[in-house]
């Protein structure tokens, strides 16, 4: 236990490090002594408060919220197949919330223009994409049992969902096109404080709910007939791993697009550093670890001129993750 | 020697009919089952594959619904319980391997806890008391705090064992706990089985493929084939002839005098 909370420590002191450092380091260089002025007087009318206050504050907190949602609905769509490769985009999550907000972005975009600026309509169609999604793939489980080809059948959706949008594409405005790539591309900063308001409330929700599910999580791990046989209710579960996953993966990629491998490799980080599958360590670890990792990400994509895309250093991170994870397991 | 016959029976079930649906068509694999089993007996369910070994088993723990009839657990209906008053009832281990990683041996056999525990699953002082014990039982205390994955196949089959003593319920149900053991290990699992039955005074119902092994050590058999069930401890079903027809074949037979199986060689 000791050496748990020495790692818990360490995680959480490592997230305000980065967390400063992401809000200190960015594409225009500001001074510590100016950074810590104006965190300190936020209040006062400075050219770096534009900058500090509403931008790179609101991106640190996105990026952590967005690390944490992710890595855990990974973690539970692991738990619930029992797969190890198991996660928000691997079974198309990820593609059915591109899927909702194309149909949404473009759709609207011949109706008005007022409607595209309401944050509700971008989370609804994303989460609606995302559970559509996640409903098919659950109910094709039901009935094959091998993982192999669920994945299969989850990519699958994935390129039914990316075929439609394409075919979107091809029939919408340049405009709303455009606006619908630049979202793909995945960003963390387009969280205005408004939003915030929006994102924070639901994504602790989900993250409050997965922490009341540890036990039936944990007896999950088991497979669903040892987990009847321990009293619970499979099927409540299975449908609340669901729904949570859902509005967990579909909120955060409505707000910052979709975002590669953190949901597939941080839980696997989180149960190798903690050593446990239990879920009562591995939850909070995988939401300290999905912070951290993402921080980390997103202080490296601000290094150069130009911001990097966001997927492309998550993707530098977590392809190689996943790689050393299966040559593991056999 | 007997053990001591009463007449209150943990798990009773009448006129029960057991089988499946796939797609619309609804196989029937037993019917007009009266079956019944008592505080510290060990029954083993024997018989050819595809006789409904697992089917009856997974029945009477309430995976699946009996086709017609019902299951009593002390004296009430198995299907107007709920799941977690069944699991406070009945614990069981299935043929399906557990792979999880990184989940000590520990943590497995303090899920057989579940039922008793908070949403959070917090063990109090009691509950690690049982949780302990059902280690010590099996003998697996040393091994505690290795990952599952780490353990042999036999040290595997003891931990999900402890995991349904920790369970506490008076009834015990083992879907083929030899499965995939050597030799040593089947014997050491059905004599670990034995001892428990008749120290606990759990009944405990296993289904096992290994014929010699549980007519040594079984308190009573279930002889199962495709025409029903035929119950009574292993010298009543060798003397009324039970073995040599459930087990008719051209290429071995049974031997009443030794109560073995002979290979026809010449065939």
């Amino acid at each position: 236990m000791s050496r748990n909370l020495i790692l818990f420590s360490v995680l959480i002191f490592l997230c305000l490090l980065l967390t400063l450092a992401d809000i200190a380091f960015g594409s225009i260089a500001i001074s510590w002594h100016n950074v810590w002025q104006t965190l300190v007087h936020p209040s006062s009318d400075s050219l770096y408060r534009d900058i500090l206050i509403d931008f790179r504050l609101p991106k640190a907190l996105t990026a952590i919220l967005c690390g944490a949602a992710l890595s855990v609905a990974g973690l539970l769509m692991q738990t619930l197949f029992r797969n190890p490769l198991a996660g928000p985009d691997v079974l198309g999550i990820s593609s059915g919330a591109s899927m909702g907000v194309a149909l949404y972005v473009m759709a609207t975009s011949w109706w008005s223009v007022s409607l595209l600026q309401s944050s509700w309509g971008m989370v609804g169609a994303a989460v609606l994409g995302a559970l559509l999604v996640l409903m098919l793939t659950l109910s094709v489980a039901t009935r094959i049992r091998q993982s192999v080809t669920l994945l299969i059948v989850g990519l699958m959706f994935a390129s039914v969902a990316g075929a439609i949008v394409s075919i979107l594409q091809n029939f919408s405005n340049p405009d709303a096109v455009k606006l619908f790539v630049v979202w793909t591309f995945g960003s963390l900063s387009a969280v205005t404080w408004a939003q915030m308001e929006l994102l924070v409330p639901i994504i602790l929700v989900g993250l409050a709910l997965t922490f009341l599910m540890q036990k039936s999580l944990n007896a999950m791990l088991l497979g669903e007939h040892y987990a009847r046989g321990l009293g619970i209710s499979v099927t409540a579960v299975r449908i609340a791993i669901i729904v949570i996953t859902g509005v967990l993966a579909g909120t955060i990629t409505a707000f910052t697009g979709p975002i590669a491998f953190i949901g597939v490799a941080v839980p696997h980080l989180a149960r190798g550093l903690f050593g446990t599958s239990d879920h009562r360590i591995a939850i909070p670890g995988t939401i300290l670890c999905g912070a951290a990792l993402l921080l980390l990400c997103d202080v490296i994509s601000q290094q150069t001129t130009y911001p990097l895309p966001l997927n492309a250093v998550s993707a530098l991170f977590g392809a190689p993750m996943i790689i050393w994870i299966v040559l593991k397991q056999r | 020697m007997e053990p001591a016959k009463t007449t209150y029976s943990p798990l009773r079930t009448s006129n029960l009919a057991i089988g499946y649906t796939g797609g619309n068509r609804l196989t029937v694999v037993q019917q007009h089952l009266d079956l019944e089993l008592f505080p510290g007996e060990m029954v083993c369910m024997i018989g050819p594959n595809g006789c409904g070994k697992s089917t009856l088993l997974r029945t009477l723990a309430g995976l699946q619904r009996p086709i017609t009839g019902s299951v009593l657990i002390e004296g009430k209906n198995l299907e107007t319980l709920s799941v977690r008053d069944r699991a406070e009832l009945l614990a069981l281990t299935l043929t399906d391997r557990v792979e999880v990683d990184k989940m000590s041996v520990y943590e497995i056999v303090a899920m057989g806890r579940y039922p008793y525990t908070n949403r959070f699953g917090k063990l109090t002082a009691a509950d690690k008391e049982i949780v302990a014990e059902a280690l010590t039982q099996v003998h697996l205390e040393e091994k505690a705090s290795r990952y599952i994955s780490e353990l042999s196949d036999g040290e595997r089959q003891r931990a999900m064992i402890a995991k349904v003593l920790a369970q506490s319920t008076s009834l015990l149900f083992f879907d083929e706990p030899t499965a995939h053991l050597d030799l040593p290990n089947r014997v050491s699992i059905m004599l670990l089985l034995k001892k428990l039955a008749q120290n606990t005074g759990k009944a405990i119902l296993l289904s096992t493929h290994e014929l010699e092994l549980a007519m040594q050590v079984a308190d009573k058999l279930w002889l199962m084939n495709d025409r029903g069930v035929r119950i009574g401890t292993p010298d009543q079903l060798i003397a009324d002839g039970s073995f040599e027809s459930v087990f008719k074949s051209d290429q071995f037979f049974f031997d009443a005098k030794t109560g073995r199986f002979t290979v026809n060689v010449s065939f």
